[in-house]
């Protein structure tokens, strides 16, 4: 099959092509309070799986996601001190 | 969800979401000065000179969330963020680790700059009235492909307890994000009665093209005569995302 969406930049190079997109994507960067906290995207639907990094690029540990809600839950642990994580779903 | 874009690749993963936010190419974080090579003793006290292994920082200036993506050359080099850290606002300083050739301390004695690359989002308007930018439910803009360079990932990987990954081919793999594995150990030493303390960080490797893995690299080691605090671990689950970068600015 060949649907999808492909993007061309101004000089005609591919600059994105959904058939070869694979990892997901990106809802945000957000600031997890030292005491840990719960993310959710209602608006995302039930079906995905969900995965972080940190600002260094790490996952974290402990963090939990499900899809109870019907749609994405991360869930954090007490880290301790705050931190900057983006999430995904793919 | 009532309405918006969402589009699957073959594999019905997620690819773009008009409820999403994507990540864009901000900007190359500069070198500051050069590599710092290796330095000290790792049969040397703390308090005198312990061996610290080489390091270079990189400077970028923006004031929004950001996350790294780096260089991984094929070969023997390794390569990963040491630290991120912010001195004043706006400003920040990432310490990376591109090294080879172990000494017989295990340390890489030649360490190298690296490009790395910083993604972030494209706030405001679409930069022009010609391509496709999406909006979420609340009416933000979460997509604009009338900028250059919106991340596109070709693949995501994972090497935890699952080394030596395949990743498809490409000009010059980056790679966002890192392995979680680190350590901080002291390890007994009967000859001398003292402890070596070894403070170590899994590390990217690329040994050909379409193999990503992980190895531990030494950061830091030095004797103690007593067993202190050890933090040990962080191994668990390191997605990690691959992208083409072969088109990203030099500058």
């Amino acid at each position: 099959m060949s649907y999808g969406l492909q993007v061309f930049d101004a000089s005609g190079s591919l600059a994105f092509d959904s058939r070869t997109a694979a990892g997901g994507v990106c809802l945000g960067i957000f600031t997890v309070p030292a005491s840990g906290g719960v993310f959710t995207f209602p608006e995302m639907g039930s079906g995905l799986q969900g995965y972080c990094i940190n600002f260094q690029g790490k996952s974290i540990q402990g963090m939990q996601f499900d899809n109870n809600l019907g749609y994405p839950r991360f869930t954090f642990p007490n880290l301790n001190w705050p931190r900057y994580v983006a999430l995904f779903v793919k | 969800m009532s309405f918006g874009l969402q589009i699957l690749n073959q594999s019905g993963e997620l690819t773009i979401s008009s409820n999403a936010r994507m990540l864009h190419y901000i900007a190359k974080p500069i070198l500051v000065g050069g590599p710092v090579q290796v330095s000290g003793r790792a049969d040397g006290t703390r308090s005198s000179n312990p061996r610290v292994a080489g390091y270079s920082v990189y400077r970028l200036w923006y004031n929004q969330p950001f996350i790294i993506g780096m260089d991984v050359p094929v070969g023997t080099r390794h390569v990963g963020v040491i630290s991120i850290t912010e001195p004043w606002p706006g400003v920040h300083d990432i310490t990376m680790y591109c090294g080879d050739v172990v000494d017989a301390d295990g340390f890489d004695t030649n360490q190298y700059p690296v490009d790395i690359y910083a993604f972030g989002f494209i706030g405001g308007a679409p930069s022009s009235y010609w391509g496709l930018a999406l909006y979420d439910s609340s009416g933000a803009l979460s997509a604009d492909f009338t900028r250059p360079h919106p991340l596109w990932p070709q693949a995501i990987v994972d090497v935890y307890n699952n080394p030596n990954r395949p990743i498809p081919y490409l000009s010059r793999p980056i790679v966002l994000g890192m392995p979680s594995k680190f350590s901080m150990a002291h390890v007994w030493r009967p000859t001398g009665m003292l402890y070596d303390y070894i403070d170590q960080m899994d590390m990217w490797n690329r040994p050909n093209a379409t193999t990503l893995t992980a190895n531990s690299r030494k950061l830091k080691q030095y004797q103690i005569s007593e067993q202190q605090d050890e933090e040990g671990g962080g191994n668990g689950p390191s997605p990690a995302i691959i992208i083409e970068g072969a088109n990203l600015p030099n500058s």
